[in-house]
């Protein structure tokens, strides 16, 4: 992220959308996640989450330019849920924007990232 | 509205989508004054934070509580100042999230990000208010 002035930083608006692959459920997530719907993002993983049938959660974050720390809160409990069950939430392709907010919070630690949804599919 | 010394005010009422207007007005100026998408990316994600913190930990979601955000940007700095009218509290106090006990908590990282994106941050009154300065030189932090 550099250059010259930018009107358009966060301005996109926030998409989600579902879909399976392989029986792989994917959650995509594009623009801009700002606080008045930051809740959107955790009330869409979680019940996939706490599903039982779900091995594997995948979170396409490729079209993602902007996430704030209530947003981070959905991604964060429903990696919890998962994880607790003994599933895993894997996290697909932050932009070095949306990384190095996850690196400053040390999510990077906590989730798993990968950079493709290739590899982030389980073999 | 513009006070005498120049610094603008905006009060607004107490929930997520009035509190998005200070936050417009100011990106605003910050793209007038030539400020890169790093810095704006900045300053969008300190208000986000700062203000979420007022609505719901400093005025906890009372729809009869108001924030006031007062700020000056000009083509040196950019300075913010969030107040609630809640009780209060001490940041000191706020459990380290990146702490190994802490680290899956879902709360509790929208100080650490403003600290970690602006060149200060600054708690007052009682920690009903926080002052939030952002650097023209430092763009890109």
């Amino acid at each position: 992220m550099s250059g010259g002035p930018s009107e358009f930083v966060g301005r996109r608006p926030l998409q989600i959308a579902t879909r399976r692959e392989a029986d792989v459920p994917i959650v995509s997530i594009s623009g801009s996640c700002t606080m008045e719907q930051s809740t959107r993002i955790g009330e869409a993983l979680e019940p996939l989450a706490v599903d039982p049938a779900v091995k594997v959660l995948i979170l396409d974050v490729r079209d993602l330019d902007f996430i704030e720390s209530s947003g981070l809160g959905g991604v964060i409990a429903a990696f919890i849920k998962c994880r607790d069950r003994g599933a895993e939430l894997r996290v697909v392709g932050p932009a070095p924007a949306i990384l190095r907010v996850l690196e400053i919070t040390r999510l990077d630690k906590l989730l798993r990232i990968c950079d493709s949804l290739e590899s982030a599919m389980p073999s | 509205m513009v006070r005498s010394d120049g610094v603008k005010e905006i009060v607004v009422p107490n929930d997520l989508v009035s509190a998005k207007r200070p936050e417009e007005l100011i990106l605003e100026e910050v793209s007038h004054c030539g400020y890169d998408e790093s810095a704006t990316f900045a300053i969008k994600l300190a208000l986000e934070e700062a203000m979420t913190n007022a609505v719901r930990h400093g005025n906890r979601s009372d729809p009869s509580k108001r924030i006031h955000v007062r700020y000056t940007v000009n083509f040196e700095r950019i300075e913010i100042l969030v107040r609630d009218e809640g009780p209060g509290f001490v940041p000191d106090q706020v459990p380290d999230p990146t702490l190994p006990e802490n680290i899956d908590r879902p709360n509790g990282r929208g100080i650490m990000l403003m600290r970690a994106y602006l060149d200060e941050v600054e708690y007052c009154e009682g920690g009903r208010a926080v002052r939030l300065v952002k650097l023209k030189r430092s763009e890109g932090g």
